[in-house]
């Protein structure tokens, strides 16, 4: 079998023979993977000997970091997937190929073929770097039913700022007369991409022609504020739903409980399509000085590291092509970028709501990308905070905000155009600090023990010596190399899209850095907050639990077994639960509340409320701090409570005055581990809040992971997470410290 | 079998000096306690010999080796532990076969011996139990086993019984002479016990805070102490111990008043065995004087009668039918060869 | 009385409290697609238990995606053992200079995120040839990649008497043989617990597998469970029903496990 595929192979030539591309696109779930690995397998009888591999991107969660590693690893990647505000800062980080000609010299290759949205992936030489996958323009949704009953038309093309004003304030209502509103003009939208069209439309922009400087505190910018602050709080016309990027709508419009949702993209439809309820519809968004709307949008690309750009190109301008095209649309992806298909029933399918699915394509002339920077995301995220905090938070004025969004683009631009400028270090510099670092700190440890007194038998080091091997093998490698190389890019600037050879020499920027930078700031007084709530707070319930249910009968241990429960799901799967019970309007909690006559508070929406819903979340998961302190309890002395009991004292003064000194070690070792992991929360907030709204629940890791994983700034996440290990480390030596005048050991251990 | 010596053995531990410049010989064969309170450095005497604590400086022999930089096992000594430290996983059996297996002794004669051992220590029937499921005295047997089975030089015991009730422990302080008798295997036994000490030494050795105080026959210590920490610790019911000043030739403590051994201006502690505290003796005793009883212990086979000595109080261990009540003022002798006389401050002894 | 009826109320609250998640879970895996978030009772009313069905199809090769994930964590478990009760034991009973340095060192692997140690980790498994295998996923556990584990062993190995290790090297025993002779088995409760949480950890493991692994043949199951979550569109029933398969293993050797696991973290705890 082996040799006559051989022989079949020699026998036509093979020509790429041994020749091997390697393609991770995001769309390898399962509704279009038959179709990918189709074409994948047709691509390889074109080009007899090839081996296509279509890798795993770990679905929307890990599509960013994977791709990263495997740049930042030099690891042979031939075609990817990039969101365009990505495009920017791949290219100009030398991170993608030039594409161009090879697409060009492709047979039949023709620009015409293509919506106008090329543009997207066009340098600034005008070479092509990509193609286009699906994309969307930003859209209004509409409730038709809703408008009727208030009298009103659907909108259509032209409409504008005061139409939408107006149609929101007879579609808000209070309809059961209890005093709050239940149904909203709008739900509207919040981040910057879906704010930005605001801009646009009242003549305002983002940055300047050159991209140098913000334009946000410009008049017409301030005015698209002021009309959302309007919407939202002046005449309470808008409600806070979706308001943070890739998180989803809690279905205010789902519920048919506002007339206008938007701006926002075309993925909503492929969730409103069990929509049954009513009738609903898209529209453009309405105008002011111009029609103007914005665009997402991703697409393929050859990264640096692909080993054969030509083929890769080749195989880019097949997925843009029609043969996956027409699946993408079908699966309901988003516009498709080949012309044919999104003209086709593919998309335009006139059995599937909305009816006015044309508007995706018909808005296109109006609609544009933001701006194509080298750090988009940097700029968003600076932007963010300050939006929501003027828009969500209603915590300082517009006018204000513009200028410390604008101020902070400044600033941010002037730095990376002066992080441009930085030396290089050698390309051995990091495998230097590495090699350094398992040297220098193995002889630090020689010398150390050449000062201790030899009180001990050599054969006894040595064989503790040879027991910690596999141990110290580990922490040398995988724990102080690492660290090492993480404190050396601590000074330095490096994105993660480049390789270690292009470390630059920052000297101590990155540390200076954090005496201004407000989102440190928060993230500091977020993540403290949250640990000296959440700590106390979990070991209280845990102490209570284990209390409770010390007793061995069958209640004690079933109860014990629910406890535990939560500690076992992961992460996601928690705050995906708790973004369904704290959602402010439709969410368990706040409906039990509204039963006992309190009405709920905003949760995870409210920059009040947001530590607070995360200190509750985090009590559901004492399970483990719970064990540990059944454990405990069980192993006491009975003796000495059975003293107590006949000494007179109650159950309060026993638990107090006999149980809990008992536990001192026990309560310092959850406390020191409660510490550590409250601290270093992460996936959570990653999930639920992103950080929103405002800077409330950036916690330093997550502020971290989006400094070097996304804003591409290692060398400052890299401080940041010293920053922490230097906190941690400091509580942990002073709670050690201190714990000897409440941890009362009942024994010395011969150690 | 061999000789144990300890030369000017120190053992610190941090800061804290637990054993200073100690020395000991054991001769081939002998049966040598170690006496002492608690915390005097017993253990980490036993510990040092094993080889378990290295001291900072001082030499240890055993036969004509010096062991100092010896692995505890290339010693050829067994221990027994006060709390047993039997392996609590595995049976009687494998606990006694493991420091044969550590010697790849051949499975047969390893049987073999494992049998024999338990056989002498009537532990036959308990060979498939763990120790969970043994009791005080079994557990102390399987220990003896478990150091016995080897055969080796040197045995160490740290306080074996003092888990046991008081029976047991006469039965197995009964057994374990015998074992000596029929082995003739070098031992250093600990205890914190001084009636332990005196029945079963050969010899005793009297440790107080990392010092040896005195080595010598059990008897010769009880008879002549060396000092005052050996005259209080040795015997029961403890000497009676007077601190007082002698001047001019007199020693003076409370109402008693008698020849002092020394003209100098001195202070001297002296010493009285209770049982050497006589009552209404018809015999003419070198002293006597009347004193008052503050407290009266009847024991059974001996009564114990204490009685006001000025701010002291002078012990007196009378036969078990003396009728003495408290609050009774009795005459009370003593004679001048049973006197014993420290220095109060070494703690020496005089003559 | 009114006190233990009113303990016995919270705690039937609390009870019902903790196991919303997995109601929640279990509801949405069986509503019918698209209809899981919008209205939490159309699991209830109309079940769809194909959705397991479906879910696992589309997640593919089911069988082989288990096959890794199981290898994964079974090497896992036994390196983080051997590992981390060697470290602790040497770390509780053998005497030698510079231990206190070296468990400070332990105890500092604790505070620093592993985000940023994780980059300068990938490149030495990629100069060291193990991308896409399942070194980089075993080797830091193996190699004692939890110090935390470590801290227990140590723990558990002071709790014991000291004497079981001299009577063993009185009698001849090395270090290595009281360690595996003595020590370990004495260890069982806390082997248990270690395996226990190292189960956990690896077989929940997203971003690992996620960074490493690229050919299919080498895929686990989180891997597969992402798939479901895609930039703009989710499908939740599929996405939760697959979540309550993977995760049925997890609740599995939790329960079966649970009494061991008690004893484990009883010793460890109850002395420092
Ligand atoms: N490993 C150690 N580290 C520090 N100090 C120790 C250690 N082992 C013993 N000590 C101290 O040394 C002194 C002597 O201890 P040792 O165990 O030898 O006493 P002992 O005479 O056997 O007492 P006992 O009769 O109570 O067993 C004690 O004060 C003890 O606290
Ligand atoms: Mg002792």
């Amino acid at each position: 079998m082996w040799t006559l595929a051989a022989l079949a192979a020699l026998g036509s030539g093979a020509p790429y023979e041994g020749r091997t591309l390697v393609v991770m696109v995001d769309e390898k779930s399962f509704e279009s993977w038959d179709v990918l690995q189709a074409i994948a397998r047709d691509f390889e009888l074109a080009h007899p000997g090839l081996d296509v591999r279509v890798i795993d991107q770990g679905g929307a969660v890990g599509q960013q970091d994977k791709s990263r590693f495997m740049l930042t690893g030099d690891l042979q990647l031939d075609v990817t997937r990039i969101d365009v505000t990505e495009f920017g800062a791949f290219q100009r980080e030398g991170a993608l190929v030039d594409i161009d000609a090879a697409l060009r010299a492709l047979p039949g290759f023709d620009e015409a073929n293509y919506l106008d949205v090329l543009d997207g992936f066009r340098a600034a030489d005008g070479h092509l770097y990509g193609l286009p996958s699906t994309f969307t323009p930003y859209v209004m949704y509409s409730n038709r039913d809703l408008l009727e009953r208030a009298g009103l038309a659907p909108p259509t093309a032209g409409w504008t700022w005061d139409d939408l004003l107006d149609a929101c304030r007879k579609t808000t209502v209070d309809t059961d007369g209890d005093g709050a509103i239940d149904q909203w003009g709008i739900s509207l939208t919040q981040w910057l991409q879906a704010v930005v069209p605001w801009i646009w439309q009242n003549g305002g922009d983002v940055l300047d022609e050159t991209l140098t400087r913000s334009r946000l505190a410009e008049p017409e910018a301030r005015e698209a504020f002021r009309f959302l602050r309007k919407l939202l709080h002046e005449e309470k016309l808008a409600s806070f739903d979706a308001t943070f990027e890739n998180q989803y709508s809690q279905g205010l419009f789902q519920a048919g409980r506002c007339a206008f949702y938007g701006p926002v993209g075309y993925w909503e439809t492929y969730r409103f399509k069990y929509i049954t309820g009513f009738r609903w519809d898209v529209a453009p968004l309405p105008r002011k000085l111009h029609a103007a709307t914005a665009i997402a949008m991703t697409g393929y690309v050859v990264p640096r590291t692909s080993r054969d750009p030509a083929l890769a190109a080749e195989f880019v301008a097949k997925l843009a092509g029609p043969e996956y095209q027409y699946t993408l649309a079908e699966i309901g992806n988003g516009v498709p970028g080949w012309k044919a298909a999104a003209l086709s029933t593919s998309f335009l399918n006139p059995t599937r709501a909305p009816e006015s699915e044309r508007v995706f394509l018909d808005v296109l002339g109006e609609a544009r990308f933001m701006p194509s920077l080298a750090n988009w995301r940097k700029i968003e995220a600076l932007c963010q905070a300050e939006l929501q905090g003027a828009l969500l938070l209603e915590r300082y004025d517009v006018d204000l905000a513009a200028a410390r969004m604008a101020a902070k683009t400044d600033a941010f631009l002037a730095s990376e155009e002066r992080r441009a400028a930085k030396p290089l270090l050698p390309s051995f510099a990091m495998e230097a600090v590495f090699a350094l670092a398992l040297i220098a700190s193995v002889a630090a440890w020689l010398a150390h023990r050449a000062r201790a007194p030899a009180r001990v038998y050599a054969r006894d080091e040595r064989s503790a010596l040879a027991l910690l091997a596999p141990w110290a093998v580990g922490f040398l490698l995988f724990f102080l190399g690492p660290a090492a190389v993480s404190l050396a890019l601590s000074f330095c600037a490096w994105s993660p899209l480049q390789s270690f050879d292009s470390v630059r020499w920052a000297g101590g920027e990155n540390w200076a850095r954090l005496a201004t930078d407000d989102a440190f700031h928060a993230s500091l007084v977020a993540t403290t907050t949250y640990a000296f709530a959440s700590v106390p707070l979990g070991l209280g319930l845990a102490l209570w639990l284990a209390w409770l249910l010390r007793a061995e009968s069958t209640f004690a241990v079933f109860v014990r077994t629910l406890v535990y429960l939560p500690a076992i799901l992961s992460p996601v799967i928690v705050a995906a639960t708790w973004r369904f019970l704290l959602d402010p309007d439709r969410g368990l909690v706040n409906q039990w509340l509204a039963v006992v006559g309190i009405e709920g508070p905003a949760w995870t929406r409210s920059g009040a409320w947001v530590i607070p819903s995360y200190v509750l979340m985090s009590l559901w998961g004492v399970g483990a701090q719970m064990l540990v302190f059944l454990a405990a309890l069980q192993a006491l002395d009975p003796t000495l409570e059975e003293a107590a009991r006949v000494d007179g004292a109650g159950p309060w003064a026993r638990f107090r005055h006999v149980v809990l000194p008992q536990l001192g070690p026990v309560l310092l070792f959850n406390l020191v581990l409660g510490l550590v992991g409250a601290f270093q929360i992460f996936a959570q907030a990653y999930v639920l809040t992103n950080g929103g709204p405002g800077d409330a629940s950036r916690f330093l890791v997550l502020y971290l992971y989006e400094t070097g994983f996304r804003h591409l700034d290692m060398g400052y996440a890299s401080t940041l997470a010293w920053v922490l290990f230097a906190i941690l480390g400091a509580l942990c030596a002073v709670l050690v410290s201190t714990s000897k005048n409440w941890v009362h050991y009942a024994a010395r251990s011969r150690g | 079998m061999a000789a144990l010596d300890l030369r000017n053995v120190t053992v610190r531990f941090g800061e804290h000096t637990v054993l200073r410049d100690v020395s000991l010989s054991v001769a081939d064969g002998e049966f040598v306690v170690l006496v002492g309170p608690s915390g005097c450095g017993k253990s980490t005497l036993l510990r040092v010999v094993a080889g378990l604590v290295r001291p900072a400086s001082g030499e240890v022999r055993i036969g004509e080796r010096r062991v100092d930089a010896l692995e505890p096992a290339e010693r050829d000594l067994a221990m027994v532990f006060q709390n047993y430290a039997l392996y609590p996983h595995k049976t009687v059996a494998q606990n006694l076969a493991f420091p044969l297996e550590l010697r790849r002794v051949p499975r047969a004669e390893l049987e073999r011996r494992v049998r024999e051992t338990a056989e002498t220590l009537g532990l036959s029937d308990l060979l498939e139990r763990k120790p969970g499921a043994l009791s005080g005295g079994q557990m102390q047997r399987v220990a003896l086993g478990r150091a016995l089975i080897r055969d080796p030089k040197l045995f160490l015991f740290d306080e074996p019984l003092s888990n046991l009730d008081a029976k047991l422990r006469h039965e197995m302080r009964a057994e374990i002479a015998r074992l000596h008798q029929r082995t003739r295997v070098t031992s250093l036994y600990v205890t914190h016990d001084q009636s332990e000490a005196l029945t079963l030494g050969g010899r005793i050795a009297v440790l107080d805070r990392g010092r040896f105080e005195q080595v010598g026959a059990p008897l010769a210590v009880f008879a002549r102490p060396a000092t005052r920490f050996v005259a209080g610790f040795i015997g029961s019911p403890a000497m009676n111990l007077l601190p007082g000043r002698a001047r001019g030739g007199r020693f003076e403590v409370g109402e008693l008043s008698l020849a002092a051994p020394t003209d100098a201006t001195r202070e001297l502690v002296l010493g009285v065995r209770p049982h050497e505290v006589a009552l209404d003796a018809a015999d003419a005793r070198d002293v006597s004087l009347e004193l008052d009883v503050t407290f009266v212990e009847a024991l059974g086979t001996q009564t114990l009668v204490s009685f006001r000595l000025g701010e002291h109080e002078l012990r007196a261990s009378l036969d078990g039918d003396a009728r003495v009540r408290i609050g009774e003022r009795k005459r009370v002798s003593l004679s001048r060869s049973s006197l014993h006389w420290f220095d109060q401050g070494t703690g020496l002894r005089l003559d | 009385m009114s006190a233990r009826l009113f303990n016995r109320s919270a705690l039937a609250v609390a009870a019902v409290l903790f196991a919303l998640p997995f109601a929640f879970l279990l509801v949405v895996s069986l509503a019918p697609e698209g209809r899981g978030l919008e209205d939490l009772s159309a699991g209830l009313v109309e079940p769809h238990p194909e959705n397991y069905r479906l879910a696992l199809e589309k997640m593919g090769g089911f069988g082989r995606l288990f096959a890794n994930t199981l290898f994964v964590t079974v090497a896992s478990i036994v390196g983080q053992c051997v590992t981390c009760s060697l470290a602790g034991y040497a770390f509780a009973r053998i005497p030698f200079r510079g231990r206190d340095l070296l468990f400070a060192c332990v105890l500092a692997t604790m505070m620093l995120p592993e985000q940023v140690t994780a980059i300068p980790r990938f490149l030495l498994f990629r100069e060291a040839g193990l991308v896409d295998t399942f070194g980089p996923l075993i080797l830091p556990t193996v190699l004692g990649g939890a110090p935390f584990f470590v801290f227990l062993f140590r723990q558990y190995f002071l709790s014991l008497p000291i004497e079981l290790d001299e009577a063993a090297r009185l009698d001849g025993a090395g270090h290595l043989r009281i360690y595996w002779s003595i020590a370990l088995p004495l260890a069982r409760p806390m082997l248990a617990t270690v395996a226990i949480f190292t189960f956990l950890g690896t077989w929940n493991d997203f971003w690992t597998p996620l960074i490493y692994l690229f050919s299919d043949e080498n895929r686990t199951l989180t891997l597969a469970l992402a798939g479901f979550q895609r930039s703009f569109n989710v499908a939740v029933e599929f996405m939760l029903a697959a979540s309550a398969v993977v995760l049925a293993p997890c609740v599995l050797v939790y329960f079966v496990a649970q009494k061991v696991f008690l004893r484990g973290v009883r010793v460890a705890a109850s002395k420092h």
